[in-house]
Protein backbone atom coordinates (compact mmCIF):
# COMPACT_ATOMS: atom_id res chain seq x y z
CA UNK A 1 0.00 0.00 0.00
CA UNK A 2 1.48 3.18 -0.92
CA UNK A 3 1.45 6.19 1.58
CA UNK A 4 0.96 9.58 0.96
CA UNK A 5 3.94 11.65 0.72
CA UNK A 6 2.54 14.85 2.43
CA UNK A 7 1.37 13.17 6.10
CA UNK A 8 1.41 9.33 7.20
CA UNK A 9 0.49 8.69 10.69
CA UNK A 10 3.38 5.76 10.46
CA UNK A 11 6.18 7.85 9.60
CA UNK A 12 5.18 10.77 12.03
CA UNK A 13 5.12 7.97 14.61
CA UNK A 14 8.60 6.85 13.62
CA UNK A 15 9.93 10.45 13.83
CA UNK A 16 8.64 11.44 17.14
CA UNK A 17 10.03 7.88 18.32
CA UNK A 18 13.16 9.20 16.58
CA UNK A 19 13.10 12.57 18.23
CA UNK A 20 12.26 11.00 22.13
CA UNK A 21 15.18 8.40 21.47
CA UNK A 22 17.40 10.73 20.45
CA UNK A 23 16.74 13.43 23.04
CA UNK A 24 15.33 12.08 25.74
CA UNK A 25 18.34 12.72 28.14
CA UNK A 26 18.27 16.41 27.44
CA UNK A 27 14.62 16.45 27.78
CA UNK A 28 14.32 15.20 31.17
CA UNK A 29 17.49 17.42 32.29
CA UNK A 30 15.74 20.12 30.87
CA UNK A 31 12.30 19.48 33.13
CA UNK A 32 14.40 18.82 36.03
CA UNK A 33 16.44 22.03 35.28
CA UNK A 34 13.18 24.10 35.29
CA UNK A 35 11.63 22.66 38.32
CA UNK A 36 14.82 23.26 40.41
CA UNK A 37 15.09 26.89 39.66
CA UNK A 38 11.51 27.73 39.39
CA UNK A 39 11.75 25.94 43.34
CA UNK A 40 14.52 27.98 44.46
CA UNK A 41 14.34 31.27 42.99
CA UNK A 42 10.42 31.18 44.25
CA UNK A 43 12.13 29.46 47.68
CA UNK A 44 14.85 32.33 47.96
CA UNK A 45 11.85 35.15 47.70
CA UNK A 46 10.01 33.63 50.28
CA UNK A 47 12.80 32.70 53.22
CA UNK A 48 13.49 35.98 52.12
CA UNK A 49 10.51 37.56 52.70
CA UNK A 50 10.09 35.47 55.34
CA UNK A 51 5.87 33.63 54.46
CA UNK A 52 5.28 30.86 53.12
CA UNK A 53 3.44 32.60 49.88
CA UNK A 54 4.55 35.56 47.95
CA UNK A 55 1.72 37.52 46.56
CA UNK A 56 0.10 36.68 43.16
CA UNK A 57 0.59 39.79 41.28
CA UNK A 58 5.19 39.17 42.58
CA UNK A 59 4.85 35.75 41.75
CA UNK A 60 2.69 36.23 38.27
CA UNK A 61 5.81 38.23 37.06
CA UNK A 62 8.37 36.02 38.61
CA UNK A 63 6.81 33.58 36.11
CA UNK A 64 6.25 35.69 32.98
CA UNK A 65 9.85 36.77 33.08
CA UNK A 66 10.85 32.69 33.23
CA UNK A 67 8.03 32.28 30.86
CA UNK A 68 9.53 34.42 28.17
CA UNK A 69 13.30 34.48 29.14
CA UNK A 70 13.78 30.47 29.69
CA UNK A 71 10.77 30.28 26.01
CA UNK A 72 13.35 32.48 24.07
CA UNK A 73 15.98 30.40 24.70
CA UNK A 74 14.36 26.78 24.76
CA UNK A 75 12.06 27.81 21.60
CA UNK A 76 14.93 29.28 19.87
CA UNK A 77 16.45 25.97 19.92
CA UNK A 78 14.57 23.88 17.53
CA UNK A 79 15.68 22.98 14.47
CA UNK A 80 19.21 22.22 16.34
CA UNK A 81 19.95 20.00 13.22
CA UNK A 82 20.63 23.44 11.13
CA UNK A 83 22.98 24.46 14.00
CA UNK A 84 25.84 22.32 11.88
CA UNK A 85 26.37 21.04 8.43
CA UNK A 86 26.87 17.43 9.60
CA UNK A 87 24.19 17.08 11.96
CA UNK A 88 21.83 18.77 8.81
CA UNK A 89 22.30 15.95 6.43
CA UNK A 90 20.71 13.52 9.03
CA UNK A 91 18.20 15.55 9.47
CA UNK A 92 17.21 16.25 6.22
CA UNK A 93 17.79 12.84 4.65
CA UNK A 94 15.33 11.18 7.51
CA UNK A 95 12.78 9.99 5.24
CA UNK A 96 9.72 12.46 6.63
CA UNK A 97 7.74 15.10 4.98
CA UNK A 98 8.39 18.82 5.69
CA UNK A 99 5.25 19.08 7.24
CA UNK A 100 5.67 15.80 9.74
CA UNK A 101 9.26 17.00 10.43
CA UNK A 102 7.67 20.73 11.23
CA UNK A 103 5.19 19.41 13.38
CA UNK A 104 7.41 16.98 15.29
CA UNK A 105 9.71 20.39 15.87
CA UNK A 106 6.77 21.99 17.00
CA UNK A 107 5.18 19.97 19.37
CA UNK A 108 8.51 19.42 21.21
CA UNK A 109 9.62 23.14 21.38
CA UNK A 110 7.06 25.79 20.33
CA UNK A 111 4.00 23.70 22.19
CA UNK A 112 5.98 21.37 24.49
CA UNK A 113 7.34 24.83 26.46
CA UNK A 114 4.08 26.66 26.46
CA UNK A 115 2.22 23.69 28.46
CA UNK A 116 4.95 22.40 30.10
CA UNK A 117 6.50 25.67 31.72
CA UNK A 118 3.16 26.53 33.56
CA UNK A 119 2.98 23.02 35.14
CA UNK A 120 6.69 22.82 36.53
CA UNK A 121 6.42 26.25 37.39
CA UNK A 122 3.66 26.16 39.44
CA UNK A 123 5.12 22.44 40.62
CA UNK A 124 8.10 24.23 41.55
CA UNK A 125 6.20 27.43 43.56
CA UNK A 126 4.18 24.62 45.40
CA UNK A 127 7.09 22.50 46.22
CA UNK A 128 9.13 25.62 47.80
CA UNK A 129 5.85 26.58 49.53
CA UNK A 130 5.71 23.07 51.07
CA UNK A 131 9.97 23.58 52.04
CA UNK A 132 9.32 27.30 53.44
CA UNK A 133 6.20 25.94 55.69
CA UNK A 134 8.57 23.17 56.74
CA UNK A 135 11.09 25.43 57.72
CA UNK A 136 8.90 27.91 59.58
CA UNK A 137 6.94 25.48 61.04
CA UNK A 138 3.78 27.03 59.36
CA UNK A 139 0.76 25.04 57.60
CA UNK A 140 0.97 24.29 54.14
CA UNK A 141 -1.54 26.91 52.14
CA UNK A 142 -1.22 25.27 48.65
CA UNK A 143 -2.01 27.88 45.96
CA UNK A 144 -4.95 29.86 44.84
CA UNK A 145 -5.46 28.40 41.52
CA UNK A 146 -9.59 29.21 41.35
CA UNK A 147 -8.87 32.92 42.79
CA UNK A 148 -6.10 33.90 40.65
CA UNK A 149 -7.24 32.58 37.04
CA UNK A 150 -10.52 34.63 37.75
CA UNK A 151 -7.83 37.73 38.59
CA UNK A 152 -5.67 37.11 35.83
CA UNK A 153 -8.07 35.85 33.09
CA UNK A 154 -10.48 39.10 33.17
CA UNK A 155 -10.37 42.64 32.53
CA UNK A 156 -12.14 44.14 34.85
CA UNK A 157 -13.42 48.12 34.72
CA UNK A 158 -14.81 49.54 37.95
CA UNK A 159 -16.73 52.49 39.06
CA UNK A 160 -17.73 54.25 42.14
CA UNK A 161 -21.25 54.63 42.72
CA UNK A 162 -22.96 56.53 45.60
CA UNK A 163 -19.15 55.42 47.56
CA UNK A 164 -19.47 52.04 46.49
CA UNK A 165 -17.34 50.73 44.44
CA UNK A 166 -18.80 48.46 41.11
CA UNK A 167 -17.81 46.43 38.10
CA UNK A 168 -19.31 47.83 35.09
CA UNK A 169 -17.50 45.17 32.74
CA UNK A 170 -15.70 42.00 32.48
CA UNK A 171 -13.91 40.81 29.61
CA UNK A 172 -12.00 37.53 29.24
CA UNK A 173 -8.53 37.80 28.61
CA UNK A 174 -7.26 34.72 27.80
CA UNK A 175 -7.61 34.52 23.81
CA UNK A 176 -5.48 37.93 23.92
CA UNK A 177 -2.98 36.07 26.38
CA UNK A 178 -2.79 32.65 24.21
CA UNK A 179 -2.58 35.30 20.90
CA UNK A 180 0.65 36.79 22.52
CA UNK A 181 1.95 33.70 23.82
CA UNK A 182 1.47 32.20 20.61
CA UNK A 183 2.78 34.85 18.43
CA UNK A 184 6.24 35.13 20.74
CA UNK A 185 6.81 31.35 20.48
CA UNK A 186 6.14 31.41 16.64
CA UNK A 187 8.75 34.26 16.22
CA UNK A 188 11.41 32.51 18.16
CA UNK A 189 10.38 29.39 16.40
CA UNK A 190 10.65 31.25 13.17
CA UNK A 191 14.43 32.78 14.06
CA UNK A 192 15.08 29.25 15.55
CA UNK A 193 14.92 27.87 11.36
CA UNK A 194 16.47 30.67 9.77
CA UNK A 195 19.36 31.47 11.71
CA UNK A 196 21.93 28.36 11.97
CA UNK A 197 23.95 30.63 14.22
CA UNK A 198 22.86 32.92 17.47
CA UNK A 199 18.97 32.32 16.81
CA UNK A 200 17.74 33.79 19.99
CA UNK A 201 20.02 37.04 19.40
CA UNK A 202 19.37 37.33 15.85
CA UNK A 203 15.61 37.12 16.24
CA UNK A 204 15.22 39.23 18.94
CA UNK A 205 17.12 41.95 16.72
CA UNK A 206 14.84 41.62 13.70
CA UNK A 207 12.20 41.28 15.56
CA UNK A 208 12.94 44.72 17.42
CA UNK A 209 13.60 45.76 13.94
CA UNK A 210 10.03 44.63 12.34
CA UNK A 211 7.98 46.12 15.04
CA UNK A 212 9.24 49.05 14.85
CA UNK A 213 8.82 49.29 11.07
CA UNK A 214 5.41 47.75 11.69
CA UNK A 215 4.38 50.54 14.23
CA UNK A 216 6.09 53.20 12.33
CA UNK A 217 3.66 52.22 9.03
CA UNK A 218 0.79 52.04 11.59
CA UNK A 219 1.30 54.97 12.75
CA UNK A 220 1.64 56.73 9.22
CA UNK A 221 -1.24 55.34 8.24
CA UNK A 222 -3.46 55.44 11.18
CA UNK A 223 -2.16 58.78 12.45
CA UNK A 224 -0.23 60.83 10.13
CA UNK A 225 -2.63 59.91 7.31
CA UNK A 226 -4.95 60.09 9.74
CA UNK A 227 -7.16 56.80 8.31
CA UNK A 228 -7.87 56.17 12.17
CA UNK A 229 -10.84 57.97 12.17
CA UNK A 230 -12.37 55.91 10.10
CA UNK A 231 -12.38 53.03 12.54
CA UNK A 232 -13.08 55.83 15.00
CA UNK A 233 -9.37 55.28 16.95
CA UNK A 234 -8.80 58.62 17.45
CA UNK A 235 -5.67 57.92 20.11
CA UNK A 236 -2.57 57.66 18.63
CA UNK A 237 -1.42 55.35 21.49
CA UNK A 238 -4.42 53.03 20.61
CA UNK A 239 -2.30 52.51 17.74
CA UNK A 240 0.70 50.41 19.60
CA UNK A 241 -1.21 48.88 22.27
CA UNK A 242 -4.03 48.15 24.15
CA UNK A 243 -2.98 49.51 27.36
CA UNK A 244 -3.44 53.13 25.41
CA UNK A 245 -6.65 52.44 23.93
CA UNK A 246 -8.38 54.64 26.43
CA UNK A 247 -12.05 55.23 25.56
CA UNK A 248 -12.51 51.87 23.25
CA UNK A 249 -14.59 49.13 24.82
CA UNK A 250 -12.25 46.78 26.03
CA UNK A 251 -13.99 43.83 24.37
CA UNK A 252 -13.34 45.51 21.57
CA UNK A 253 -9.63 46.06 22.28
CA UNK A 254 -9.09 43.07 23.20
CA UNK A 255 -10.85 41.02 20.11
CA UNK A 256 -8.87 43.69 18.10
CA UNK A 257 -5.29 43.32 19.33
CA UNK A 258 -5.83 39.25 19.70
CA UNK A 259 -6.95 38.93 15.88
CA UNK A 260 -3.51 41.42 15.10
CA UNK A 261 -0.88 38.95 17.31
CA UNK A 262 -2.82 35.87 16.11
CA UNK A 263 -2.01 36.74 12.52
CA UNK A 264 1.06 37.42 13.48
CA UNK A 265 1.59 34.36 14.75
CA UNK A 266 0.25 32.76 11.63
CA UNK A 267 2.32 34.41 9.32
CA UNK A 268 5.62 33.69 11.46
CA UNK A 269 4.18 29.70 11.30
CA UNK A 270 3.23 29.84 8.01
CA UNK A 271 7.12 31.93 7.13
CA UNK A 272 9.13 29.06 9.14
CA UNK A 273 7.75 25.70 7.28
CA UNK A 274 8.51 27.61 3.88
CA UNK A 275 11.83 28.39 5.54
CA UNK A 276 12.07 24.55 6.23
CA UNK A 277 11.45 23.64 2.33
CA UNK A 278 13.68 25.52 1.07
CA UNK A 279 16.79 24.03 3.32
CA UNK A 280 19.83 23.33 1.34
CA UNK A 281 22.98 21.23 2.89
CA UNK B 1 18.05 4.88 -12.20
CA UNK B 2 19.54 7.56 -12.42
CA UNK B 3 18.83 10.08 -14.77
CA UNK B 4 21.07 13.34 -14.69
CA UNK B 5 20.44 16.27 -18.36
CA UNK B 6 22.00 19.62 -18.87
CA UNK B 7 22.31 20.19 -14.91
CA UNK B 8 23.96 23.35 -14.20
CA UNK B 9 25.16 24.28 -11.05
CA UNK B 10 27.35 26.58 -8.92
CA UNK B 11 28.68 27.89 -5.48
CA UNK B 12 28.75 31.60 -6.26
CA UNK B 13 27.91 33.63 -9.52
CA UNK B 14 31.51 34.05 -10.61
CA UNK B 15 32.37 30.35 -9.98
CA UNK B 16 30.05 27.92 -11.93
CA UNK B 17 30.73 23.96 -10.98
CA UNK B 18 28.87 22.27 -13.77
CA UNK B 19 27.51 24.07 -16.48
CA UNK B 20 25.99 21.32 -18.91
CA UNK B 21 26.23 18.00 -16.78
CA UNK B 22 24.64 15.05 -18.42
CA UNK B 23 25.01 10.95 -17.92
CA UNK B 24 22.82 8.00 -17.13
CA UNK B 25 23.26 5.40 -14.43
CA UNK B 26 21.54 2.16 -14.14
CA UNK B 27 20.83 -0.22 -10.80
CA UNK B 28 23.00 -3.34 -10.55
CA UNK B 29 26.64 -1.92 -9.90
CA UNK B 30 29.21 -0.17 -7.38
CA UNK B 31 30.21 3.12 -8.99
CA UNK B 32 33.43 4.91 -8.19
CA UNK B 33 33.13 8.85 -8.77
CA UNK B 34 36.79 10.38 -9.21
CA UNK B 35 37.59 13.68 -9.50
CA UNK B 36 40.33 15.99 -8.03
CA UNK B 37 40.01 18.18 -5.26
CA UNK B 38 37.22 20.87 -5.61
CA UNK B 39 35.80 18.89 -8.72
CA UNK B 40 32.46 18.67 -7.46
CA UNK B 41 31.97 15.10 -6.52
CA UNK B 42 30.40 15.73 -2.87
CA UNK B 43 28.14 18.45 -4.77
CA UNK B 44 26.83 15.99 -7.46
CA UNK B 45 26.25 13.32 -4.85
CA UNK B 46 24.59 15.81 -2.60
CA UNK B 47 22.14 17.24 -5.83
CA UNK B 48 21.48 13.30 -6.58
CA UNK B 49 20.13 12.94 -2.82
CA UNK B 50 18.33 16.06 -3.19
CA UNK B 51 20.48 18.00 -0.43
CA UNK B 52 21.22 20.77 -2.99
CA UNK B 53 18.77 22.36 -5.48
CA UNK B 54 20.22 22.47 -9.18
CA UNK B 55 19.94 26.13 -10.44
CA UNK B 56 18.74 24.33 -13.39
CA UNK B 57 18.49 20.77 -15.72
CA UNK B 58 16.85 18.06 -14.54
CA UNK B 59 18.08 15.23 -12.15
CA UNK B 60 15.78 12.29 -11.59
CA UNK B 61 16.58 8.90 -9.57
CA UNK B 62 14.08 6.71 -10.32
CA UNK B 63 10.87 8.26 -10.44
CA UNK B 64 11.59 10.71 -8.55
CA UNK B 65 12.68 14.44 -8.40
CA UNK B 66 15.45 14.38 -5.26
CA UNK B 67 14.58 17.88 -4.57
CA UNK B 68 11.15 17.13 -3.47
CA UNK B 69 12.77 15.20 -1.10
CA UNK B 70 9.67 13.04 -0.69
CA UNK B 71 9.25 10.50 2.08
CA UNK B 72 9.38 7.38 -0.48
CA UNK B 73 12.03 8.65 -2.28
CA UNK B 74 14.41 9.35 1.11
CA UNK B 75 12.91 5.74 2.40
CA UNK B 76 15.26 4.50 -1.31
CA UNK B 77 17.97 6.41 -0.61
CA UNK B 78 21.10 6.31 2.05
CA UNK B 79 23.58 8.72 1.81
CA UNK B 80 26.57 8.91 4.41
CA UNK B 81 28.72 11.60 4.07
CA UNK B 82 32.41 12.41 4.87
CA UNK B 83 31.90 14.14 7.79
CA UNK B 84 28.51 13.47 9.72
CA UNK B 85 26.78 13.68 13.21
CA UNK B 86 25.63 10.69 15.51
CA UNK B 87 23.99 11.33 18.40
CA UNK B 88 24.93 10.35 21.78
CA UNK B 89 22.91 7.24 22.40
CA UNK B 90 23.73 3.78 22.47
CA UNK B 91 23.67 1.62 19.33
CA UNK B 92 20.65 -0.98 20.29
CA UNK B 93 18.84 2.96 20.50
CA UNK B 94 20.18 4.64 17.52
CA UNK B 95 18.51 1.43 15.37
CA UNK B 96 15.60 1.58 17.53
CA UNK B 97 14.91 4.95 16.48
CA UNK B 98 15.98 5.03 12.61
CA UNK B 99 15.73 1.35 10.96
CA UNK B 100 11.75 2.18 11.24
CA UNK B 101 12.21 4.46 8.41
CA UNK B 102 13.51 2.27 5.77
CA UNK B 103 10.99 -0.15 5.05
CA UNK B 104 13.83 -3.20 3.74
CA UNK B 105 15.99 -2.61 6.90
CA UNK B 106 17.80 -6.17 7.29
CA UNK B 107 18.15 -6.61 11.48
CA UNK B 108 19.99 -9.85 11.11
CA UNK B 109 22.62 -8.40 8.34
CA UNK B 110 22.97 -5.16 10.81
CA UNK B 111 23.59 -7.22 13.80
CA UNK B 112 26.13 -9.64 11.60
CA UNK B 113 27.84 -6.43 10.29
CA UNK B 114 27.99 -5.12 13.55
CA UNK B 115 29.51 -8.32 14.30
CA UNK B 116 32.34 -8.17 12.05
CA UNK B 117 32.96 -4.80 12.25
CA UNK B 118 34.00 -5.20 15.97
CA UNK B 119 31.20 -2.82 17.02
CA UNK B 120 30.07 -2.82 20.51
CA UNK B 121 26.36 -2.29 21.03
CA UNK B 122 26.44 -1.04 24.80
CA UNK B 123 28.47 1.96 24.19
CA UNK B 124 27.45 5.12 23.45
CA UNK B 125 27.84 6.37 19.68
CA UNK B 126 29.76 9.65 20.95
CA UNK B 127 31.88 7.60 22.66
CA UNK B 128 33.30 5.64 19.86
CA UNK B 129 36.45 6.61 17.86
CA UNK B 130 35.90 7.85 14.16
CA UNK B 131 36.99 5.36 12.83
CA UNK B 132 34.05 2.89 14.70
CA UNK B 133 31.66 5.57 14.02
CA UNK B 134 32.11 5.37 10.52
CA UNK B 135 32.12 1.12 10.66
CA UNK B 136 28.83 1.66 12.17
CA UNK B 137 26.96 3.98 9.90
CA UNK B 138 28.69 1.91 6.91
CA UNK B 139 27.27 -1.08 8.64
CA UNK B 140 23.45 0.51 8.85
CA UNK B 141 23.63 1.88 5.39
CA UNK B 142 24.26 -1.63 4.37
CA UNK B 143 21.20 -2.67 6.09
CA UNK B 144 18.86 -0.31 4.95
CA UNK B 145 19.04 -2.38 1.66
CA UNK B 146 18.41 0.88 0.25
CA UNK B 147 17.75 0.95 -3.76
CA UNK B 148 20.52 3.70 -3.65
CA UNK B 149 23.86 4.13 -1.39
CA UNK B 150 25.83 6.93 -1.88
CA UNK B 151 29.16 6.73 -0.08
CA UNK B 152 30.99 10.08 0.38
CA UNK B 153 34.60 8.92 0.94
CA UNK B 154 33.70 5.61 3.06
CA UNK B 155 37.23 4.34 3.80
CA UNK B 156 38.18 7.39 5.76
CA UNK B 157 39.20 6.82 8.99
CA UNK B 158 39.37 3.30 8.44
CA UNK B 159 41.98 0.84 9.47
CA UNK B 160 43.86 -1.32 7.10
CA UNK B 161 41.66 -4.90 8.31
CA UNK B 162 38.49 -2.61 8.42
CA UNK B 163 38.90 -1.51 4.62
CA UNK B 164 39.42 -4.84 3.57
CA UNK B 165 36.40 -5.75 5.69
CA UNK B 166 34.48 -2.96 4.38
CA UNK B 167 35.17 -3.50 0.16
CA UNK B 168 33.97 -7.70 1.80
CA UNK B 169 30.93 -6.59 3.31
CA UNK B 170 29.96 -4.21 0.56
CA UNK B 171 30.78 -6.77 -2.69
CA UNK B 172 28.44 -9.69 -0.02
CA UNK B 173 25.65 -7.41 1.16
CA UNK B 174 24.60 -5.52 -2.74
CA UNK B 175 21.64 -6.82 -4.59
CA UNK B 176 21.19 -6.14 -8.29
CA UNK B 177 18.38 -3.53 -7.96
CA UNK B 178 20.73 -1.35 -6.20
CA UNK B 179 23.11 1.27 -6.94
CA UNK B 180 25.93 2.25 -4.58
CA UNK B 181 27.49 5.13 -5.36
CA UNK B 182 31.51 5.54 -3.88
CA UNK B 183 33.25 8.98 -3.69
CA UNK B 184 36.86 8.81 -2.91
CA UNK B 185 40.05 9.95 -2.87
CA UNK B 186 41.69 6.77 -1.77
CA UNK B 187 41.35 4.54 -5.54
CA UNK B 188 43.06 1.83 -4.22
CA UNK B 189 40.62 1.06 -1.36
CA UNK B 190 38.17 0.76 -3.71
CA UNK B 191 40.25 -0.66 -7.39
CA UNK B 192 39.14 -4.26 -6.43
CA UNK B 193 35.34 -3.19 -5.63
CA UNK B 194 34.17 -1.09 -8.06
CA UNK B 195 32.30 -2.32 -11.14
CA UNK B 196 31.83 1.26 -13.21
CA UNK B 197 33.93 4.02 -12.98
CA UNK B 198 32.73 7.94 -13.41
CA UNK B 199 35.81 10.67 -13.79
CA UNK B 200 34.37 14.44 -13.37
CA UNK B 201 36.59 16.79 -14.58
CA UNK B 202 36.66 20.69 -14.94
CA UNK B 203 32.54 20.40 -14.51
CA UNK B 204 32.30 17.12 -16.88
CA UNK B 205 32.24 13.59 -16.90
CA UNK B 206 35.43 12.74 -19.05
CA UNK B 207 35.03 9.08 -18.49
CA UNK B 208 32.12 6.71 -17.64
CA UNK B 209 32.96 3.25 -18.10
CA UNK B 210 32.62 -0.45 -16.93
CA UNK B 211 35.89 -2.02 -15.40
CA UNK B 212 35.49 -4.87 -17.40
CA UNK B 213 35.55 -2.98 -20.58
CA UNK B 214 38.32 -0.74 -19.80
CA UNK B 215 39.99 -3.95 -18.80
CA UNK B 216 39.07 -5.48 -22.46
CA UNK B 217 40.53 -2.65 -23.93
CA UNK B 218 43.75 -1.50 -22.09
CA UNK B 219 46.15 -2.96 -20.46
CA UNK B 220 48.19 -2.03 -17.53
CA UNK B 221 51.77 -3.26 -16.67
CA UNK B 222 54.96 -2.17 -15.02
CA UNK B 223 57.79 -1.60 -17.29
CA UNK B 224 61.24 -1.39 -16.72
CA UNK B 225 62.11 1.06 -19.65
CA UNK B 226 59.80 2.18 -22.64
CA UNK B 227 62.09 0.55 -25.14
CA UNK B 228 60.06 -0.89 -27.46
CA UNK B 229 56.78 -0.46 -26.61
CA UNK B 230 54.15 2.36 -27.50
CA UNK B 231 52.50 3.19 -24.31
CA UNK B 232 49.46 5.75 -24.17
CA UNK B 233 50.30 6.78 -21.13
CA UNK B 234 53.24 6.37 -18.76
CA UNK B 235 54.38 7.38 -15.69
CA UNK B 236 57.77 7.04 -13.39
CA UNK B 237 57.63 4.87 -10.75
CA UNK B 238 59.98 3.07 -8.50
CA UNK B 239 62.22 0.93 -10.78
CA UNK B 240 60.63 1.71 -13.65
CA UNK B 241 57.33 3.18 -15.52
CA UNK B 242 53.62 2.06 -14.84
CA UNK B 243 52.29 1.70 -18.42
CA UNK B 244 48.78 1.67 -20.01
CA UNK B 245 49.13 0.10 -23.35
CA UNK B 246 46.66 -0.03 -25.79
CA UNK B 247 44.94 -3.51 -26.07
CA UNK B 248 46.79 -6.48 -25.66
CA UNK B 249 46.51 -10.31 -25.56
CA UNK B 250 46.70 -10.34 -21.54
CA UNK B 251 43.74 -8.87 -19.66
CA UNK B 252 45.25 -6.77 -16.73
CA UNK B 253 43.57 -5.41 -14.33
CA UNK B 254 42.71 -1.99 -13.87
CA UNK B 255 45.38 0.80 -12.17
CA UNK B 256 42.68 3.33 -11.06
CA UNK B 257 45.33 5.75 -9.81
CA UNK B 258 47.06 5.28 -13.23
CA UNK B 259 44.16 5.88 -15.47
CA UNK B 260 42.79 8.79 -13.64
CA UNK B 261 45.70 10.41 -14.27
CA UNK B 262 45.73 9.71 -17.90
CA UNK B 263 42.59 11.08 -18.35
CA UNK B 264 42.70 13.88 -15.89
CA UNK B 265 45.52 14.89 -17.69
CA UNK B 266 43.18 14.84 -21.38
CA UNK B 267 44.77 11.74 -22.85
CA UNK B 268 42.90 10.14 -25.22
CA UNK B 269 42.69 6.26 -24.43
CA UNK B 270 40.27 5.27 -26.11
CA UNK B 271 37.70 7.43 -27.13
CA UNK B 272 35.35 7.98 -24.08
Amino acid sequence: MKTSNVFSTGRFGELIRQFVLHNYQSLLMGMLVVLGLSTIITGIFKIMGGVSQTSDSFHFALFLFGYFILGGFYISSAFSSFRSKEKAFGYLMTPGSVLEKYIVEFIFYPLLFVVLYPVLFMLGYELSTFIASVIRSNPFQPFDMIGFTDQVFYLRDFEIVEGEIREVSSTNVVGLGFSIIFAIAMMFFLGAVSFSKYPLLKTLFFSVVYVGVCTWLVYFFMGYLEWGRHFRLTSEDAFFSPIGSEGVDNLTKVTFFGLFLLLFGIVFMVVSFMKLKEKEV
Amino acid sequence: MIKIQSLRYSHSKKTKLYEDLSFEMTPGSITGVLGKNGAGKTTLLKIIVGMLYPKSGKVQVGEYIPADRKPSFLEGVYYLPEEFYLPGISVTNYIKANAGFYPKFDHQQMNSHLAEFEIPTNVKLSNMSYGQKKKFLIAFALATKCDLLVLDEPTNGLDIPSKALFRKLIAGSIEENQLVLISTHQVKDVENLIDRIMIIDDGNVVMEKEMLDISERLRFASVKDLDGINPLYSEVSPGGYRVILPEGDLESSVDIELLFNAITKGIKLDGK
